[in-house]
């Protein structure tokens, strides 16, 4: 498929009020902040549109799925680094109070590293099969993140920005 | 294992798609084989799948051949692909990958989520088989990979928060559901395909 293009402003949106859970009023302020969080910078679009629909309290399913549907040019995924999932896996899984706050913070952070909620979504649903099958449970981290045991050598600018960004958190000082 | 309770085949309503810009699109199904994606166009190899390249290959063909029939291409990929791979997580993120002429522009119900949900608890004794199911009937309904995961992600998380699932007292919980039920338009055979399923189970002699 055509990779993202940082240029290329002709996204599409087909996005509906009644299918997330918002009232018309939220919708059309979720997406004119969503547009204005982007900036000059459309690949970023996926992730602002995401989380000011999270904000005006969209249906999480719906959420998902709804911006799975944005043009590529949404999105800036390149790659699978799994090593920088793993990590911000671990390090949301130990810092949140709740799983259900894991998880919002973990997907927060894989959109802002430019991941579509579908590839976190399966990353998150096989790993975790995988461990139940292999291990019987799904393991959780019983510590803090040792990022000296990752190696982010490589790995896109968002990314990065987003290890760098949760490695200076207070949890880890 | 039901007792049946008189559930006839609900009204099913289609709900329409407001869209927020016109449905237009210059991206449209091609006419021909030659022309539908190809795995060179992913940013993944065969070998990433553990197949051999002419199998994926011919998944590819295959799916094309079955989409110019039917026009359903993204379905039509998945199906060819886990065929040839057990690499499934790879073959959910090809197809979520696709464009949106391959799957079309509506989006899941609630309601048959539900209804697939239930039927796929109703019928099988383990999660990974409840998933498949579920994942099975979905993605035949038109929907996404992606929406499939992005629901089980949630349920494993937080259940059935409203009790839906485990009150049912008809393997598709229609009992659960109100009168009309709102469905888009791939999920209606779908639908009138698990009711005569269910129909058969309650009646002792379904084959599901």
């Amino acid at each position: 498929m055509p990779k993202p293009s940082k240029t290329d402003t002709s996204m599409k949106i087909t996005l509906d009020p009644n299918f997330l859970g918002v009232t018309a009023e939220d919708f059309a302020s979720a997406i004119m902040l969503g547009q204005k969080a982007t900036g000059s910078d459309p690949s970023t679009f996926g992730y602002h549109l995401w989380l000011k629909f999270f904000e005006a309290d969209a249906e999480l399913w719906a959420l998902d799925v709804s911006i799975d549907r944005l043009p590529p040019t949404a999105f800036g995924e390149v790659g699978t680094h799994i090593g920088v999932a793993i990590a911000v896996k671990n390090w949301a899984y130990y810092q949140a109070p709740s799983e259900l706050a894991a998880l919002i913070t973990f997907k927060k952070m894989m959109l802002k590293a430019g991941w579509k909620p579908s590839t976190i979504n399966g990353y998150l649903h096989y790993g975790e099969r995988m461990e139940k099958k292999v291990l019987g449970k799904v393991m959780r981290p019983t510590g803090p993140v040792d990022f000296s045991n990752y190696d982010f050598s490589g790995i896109p600018e968002r990314h990065q920005n987003v290890i760098d960004e949760i490695r200076n958190t207070a949890s880890y000082s | 294992m039901f007792k049946f309770l008189g559930f006839g085949k609900r009204k099913v309503a289609q709900t329409g798609e407001p869209p927020t810009q016109p449905p237009s699109s210059p991206d449209q199904m091609p006419s021909e084989v030659s022309q539908f994606p190809k795995m060179g166009d992913f940013e993944m190899t065969a070998s990433d799948l553990f197949a051999e390249e002419r199998a994926i290959e011919q998944a590819f063909q295959a799916a094309a051949s079955q989409a110019l029939q039917n026009g359903l291409y993204g379905q039509a990929l998945f199906f060819e692909l886990v065929k040839v791979t057990s690499h499934e997580q790879l073959v959910d993120k090809i197809v979520d990958g696709l464009p949106e002429w391959a799957f079309g522009t509506d989006r899941p119900s609630e309601h048959f989520r539900l209804i697939v949900h239930a039927w796929a608890k109703s019928t099988t004794s383990d999660p990974i088989g409840e998933y498949m199911c579920f994942k099975q009937n979905t993605l035949m309904a038109g929907w996404r990979p992606g929406d499939v995961n992005a629901y089980w992600v949630l349920y494993n998380l937080l259940g059935d928060p409203t009790g839906s699932l485990e009150k049912r007292k008809h393997p598709l919980a229609l009992d659960q559901l109100p009168g009309d039920i709102a469905l888009r338009k791939g999920e209606v055979p779908i639908y009138n395909y698990l009711h005569g399923q269910a129909e058969a189970l309650m009646s002792g002699g379904g084959n599901a």
